[in-house]
C-alpha cells in the first residue's frame, strides 16, 4: 500500500501541470508576504488577468504550433496588423459617436474581418511550412518582416490612435473579478482544449509533432494539417491584436516585439517540449498565470529597472528547459 | 561541357550572384552610381560588419540552427570594452581593447555553447533565452546608454585603407582599415572549416548528429567550440561597429539578426542541415545589403522597404530550399 502511494506521487510529481501549481502558490504566498495588503487584492488580481491575456492568447498561438513540431514567429505581428486593422476601421466609422446599435454591429463586423485577416497571415504560414516545405522558423520569420512591413505601409510607421471609447470601454466590462480579456482568454484556452484532447485532429498534431514521418506514413495528410494548424494560430494571434488595442486605445506596427520571447517562454515553462509532440493547453493558462504574477512582484519593487525582467526571462527560459529535460529523461529511464 | 554547364545552372550560388548583378545594373541604369569606384567602396563599407556577424551565424546554423543572440552578445561585449577604454584617458595600444572584448564575447558563446552541447535543444529557442539575458544585463544592471567615443578605439575607428574619388561627380568614399580584419577572419575560418576536424566536424553535426557520434566525432566538443568562437567572431564585430560609428549605441544592432539570417538562408546555407560555407554567408549578405540600400535610389518609399526585405526573404528561401530538394530528388510529403 505504501508503495502504491509512492508511485502515484511520482506520477503526480511527473506532471508539469502539478509543478506549476505548486509553483504558483509559492508566488502567491511569496507576494502576499513580501507586498503585504499590495499584491493580494483583488484590484491587482484584476490588473494581472487583464494584462496577461493578450500574450496568454499569443502563447495558445504558438503552443498549438510548437506541438506540431514547428514555431511561430509571426504571432506578434500578426496581432499588431489585426490590431492596427480593427483601430483604424472603428476610428473612421464610429469615431467619437456614442454607444449605439450601429456601433456595436460595427465592433462585431470588424472583430470578424480582422479575425478573417489573422486567418490569411496564419494559413500563408501554413502553406510556406506545408506545402512549400520552408522550415517553420525560416517560414515564420519571413512571413513576420512581412506583415510589420504592410502594418508599416498602412500606418506611415506612426501608432494608431483615437480608437472609439466605446471600443475601449467593453475591456472594462467584468464577471466577478476577471475582466473580459481574461474571459476571452479562459474562451479561447477552453476550445484549444477540446482541440487538442477531444479531436482527432488535435490527436494528429501530436503526431505530426512527434513524429512528422511515421505521421505521413500512418495516413495523415500532414500538408493540410499544418495549413490548419498555421491558421488556427494566426486566428488566435488576430484575437489577441483585438484584445490589445482593446486594452492600449492604441496599436503600433513593431508594439511588444518582446512578446515573442515572453509567449515562448510561457509555452516551455507550461511543460510544450520544444522539440514539439508534448504539451497540454492547462499548463499554459497556468504558466501565463505565474509569469504575470511574478511580473507584477517585480514591478511593485519602485528601484527595479525593467530591464532586469529581461534577465530573469531569459534565465528562467533555460532553466526551465533545462529543468523539463532533466524530468522527463529520468522519466522515461524509470520507466 | 553540358555536365558543367548543368552543375552550374543547378546550384543556389549561381542565381544569386544573377539576381546581384540583375539588381546592380537596375540602379546603374537608374542612378549611374554603382559600378564606379565610390560606389563599390561604399558597398564593401556597408558590408563589413554583417560580414563578420554572417560568420557567427553561419557556424550556427551549418551544425544546429539559427543563433539569435549575437546582436545582444555583440552589443554588450562592444559596451563593456567601450565604458572601460572608450575615454580619452585611455592612449595605449588598440590591441588590448581588442583582446578584452573577443574574451567577453568568447565567455557568452560558452554559455550558449555549454547548453547547445550538453542538451538537445532547438538553437533559436535557447539562444532567445540567451539573447534576453544579455540585453538585460546590459540595459538593467550596467545601465547601457549612448556616449561618444574618444581615445584610441575611435581613433582606431577612423583610420582608412583606400580612399577614392568619383572622377565624374566629385564624390568621395572611403574603406576603413578593419577591413583587413574581416579579410583576416574569413581566412582564419575558411582554413578551420576546410583543414581541420573541428571543420568536417562541424558540417558532419550538420547533416547528421548521431551519424557524426558514431564515426568518432566529439559532437558536444564541436559544438561547443562552435557557438564559442562564434561569440567571439560576433564580439569583434560589434567592437567594429562602435569603433566605425564613433559611440556606443548600444540598441544599434538589436533585431539584426533578422537580416543576417535571411542572408545566410539566400546564400544557400540551409538550417542545421550541415550545407553552406563561408562563400555563401559572402554572396547572401552582398545582396540583400545592396538591395536594403539601394532600394531608395529605385524610387521605392522607405515604408515600403520592409514588405519588400519580407517578400524576397520569402521568395529566395522558397526557390533555394525547393530548388535543393528536387536536386537531392527527395520526395514531397516526406
Amino acid at each position: 500500500m505504501a508503495e502504491k502511494s509512492g508511485v502515484y506521487l511520482k506520477k503526480i510529481m511527473n506532471d508539469p501541470i502539478f509543478r506549476i501549481f505548486i509553483l504558483m502558490s509559492a508566488v502567491v504566498i511569496f507576494g502576499a508576504l513580501l507586498m503585504p495588503g499590495k499584491f493580494l487584492t483583488a484590484g491587482n488580481m484584476t490588473s494581472i488577468a487583464k494584462q496577461l491575456s493578450e500574450y496568454g492568447i499569443l502563447a495558445l498561438a504558438v503552443f498549438i504550433c510548437m506541438v506540431s513540431g514547428g514555431i511561430d514567429l509571426s504571432v506578434v505581428y500578426i496581432a499588431n496588423l489585426c490590431g492596427i486593422i480593427i483601430g483604424t476601421m472603428l476610428s473612421k466609422t464610429i469615431g467619437s459617436s456614442d454607444f449605439a446599435g450601429s456601433a456595436a454591429w460595427m465592433i462585431v463586423f470588424s472583430s470578424a474581418a480582422v479575425m478573417a485577416v489573422g486567418c490569411v497571415c496564419g494559413a500563408l504560414n501554413g502553406i510556406l511550412i506545408g506545402k512549400l516545405k520552408v522550415p517553420a522558423m525560416l517560414a515564420t520569420l519571413g512571413s513576420g518582416q512581412l506583415i510589420l512591413g504592410i502594418s508599416t505601409v498602412i500606418t506611415n510607421g506612426q501608432a494608431i490612435t483615437g480608437v472609439p471609447a466605446v471600443f475601449t470601454k467593453l475591456s472594462g466590462i467584468k464577471f466577478w473579478i476577471l475582466p473580459l480579456n481574461f474571459q476571452v482568454f479562459i474562451f479561447c484556452a477552453v476550445i484549444m482544449y477540446m482541440i487538442m484532447s477531444r479531436t482527432s485532429f488535435g490527436l494528429r498534431t501530436l503526431l505530426i509533432g512527434s513524429n512528422s514521418k511515421a505521421a505521413f506514413f500512418s495516413g495523415i495528410n500532414n500538408n493540410r494539417d499544418l495549413v490548419k494548424i498555421y491558421t488556427i494560430s494566426g486566428l488566435l494571434a488576430s484575437v489577441s491584436g483585438i484584445i490589445s488595442t482593446m486594452r492600449m486605445s492604441s496599436a503600433k506596427p513593431d508594439y511588444g516585439t518582446s512578446y515573442i520571447m515572453f509567449s515562448i517562454l510561457i509555452c516551455v515553462f507550461g511543460g510544450t517540449s520544444p522539440n514539439g509532440g508534448k504539451g497540454n493547453v492547462p499548463g499554459i493558462v497556468l504558466a501565463a498565470i505565474v509569469l504575470q504574477m511574478v511580473a507584477t512582484l517585480m514591478n511593485m519593487f519602485q528601484n527595479l529597472s525593467t530591464f532586469y525582467r529581461d534577465i530573469v526571462w531569459g534565465a528562467l527560459l533555460l532553466i526551465m528547459l533545462i529543468i523539463n529535460y532533466i524530468l522527463d529523461n529520468r522519466h522515461v529511464t524509470k520507466r | 561541357m553540358m555536365p558543367i554547364m548543368k552543375k552550374i545552372l543547378n546550384r543556389t550560388e549561381t542565381y544569386v550572384i544573377l539576381t546581384a548583378l540583375l539588381f546592380g545594373i537596375a540602379v546603374e541604369a537608374v542612378s549611374g552610381q554603382f559600378f564606379s569606384n565610390t560606389g563599390m567602396i561604399n558597398l564593401a563599407r556597408a558590408v563589413m560588419v554583417y560580414l563578420v556577424f554572417g560568420i557567427t551565424e553561419m557556424l550556427s546554423l551549418t551544425c544546429a540552427g539559427p543563433d539569435v543572440s549575437y546582436p545582444a552578445l555583440a552589443s554588450l561585449s562592444a559596451f563593456i570594452t567601450a565604458s572601460w577604454f572608450g575615454s580619452a584617458s585611455y592612449q595605449g595600444s588598440i590591441i588590448v581593447p581588442f583582446l578584452v572584448c573577443m574574451a567577453i564575447g568568447a565567455l557568452g558563446g560558452m554559455i550558449n555553447g555549454y547548453i547547445m552541447a550538453r542538451f538537445d535543444f532547438p538553437s533559436l529557442i535557447v539562444t532567445l533565452g540567451t539573447s534576453s539575458v544579455f540585453s538585460g544585463i546590459m540595459y538593467g544592471p550596467l545601465k547601457a546608454s549612448n556616449t561618444i567615443l574618444h581615445g584610441t578605439m575611435a581613433e582606431f575607428g577612423s583610420i582608412n585603407m583606400i580612399a577614392v574619388t568619383n572622377p565624374e561627380n566629385g564624390l568621395k568614399a572611403n574603406l576603413p582599415a578593419q577591413f583587413l580584419i574581416v579579410t583576416v577572419l574569413y581566412l582564419i575560418v575558411f582554413f578551420l572549416l576546410r583543414y581541420t576536424m573541428f571543420g568536417r566536424g562541424l558540417y558532419a553535426i550538420g547533416s547528421d548528429k548521431a551519424a557524426a557520434e558514431r564515426s568518432g566525432f566529439k559532437t558536444g566538443r564541436i559544438i561547443f567550440l562552435a557557438y564559442t568562437l562564434g561569440g567571439t567572431i560576433a564580439a569583434i564585430g560589434g567592437f567594429m561597429y562602435t569603433c566605425n560609428v564613433g559611440a556606443i549605441s548600444p540598441s544599434d544592432l538589436m533585431g539584426g539578426e533578422m537580416i543576417i539570417i535571411a542572408a545566410c538562408t539566400l546564400g544557400g546555407i540551409r538550417p542545421g542541415a550541415g550545407i553552406g560555407g563561408l562563400f555563401n554567408v559572402i554572396i547572401g549578405v552582398v545582396l540583400l545589403i545592396m538591395i536594403q540600400n539601394n532600394l531608395l535610389m529605385l524610387g521605392i518609399p522607405l515604408y515600403f522597404q520592409d514588405v519588400f526585405t519580407g517578400a524576397i526573404i520569402l521568395l529566395g528561401t522558397i526557390v533555394a530550399i525547393n530548388s535543393q530538394r528536387s536536386r537531392n530528388g527527395i520526395k514531397k510529403n516526406g
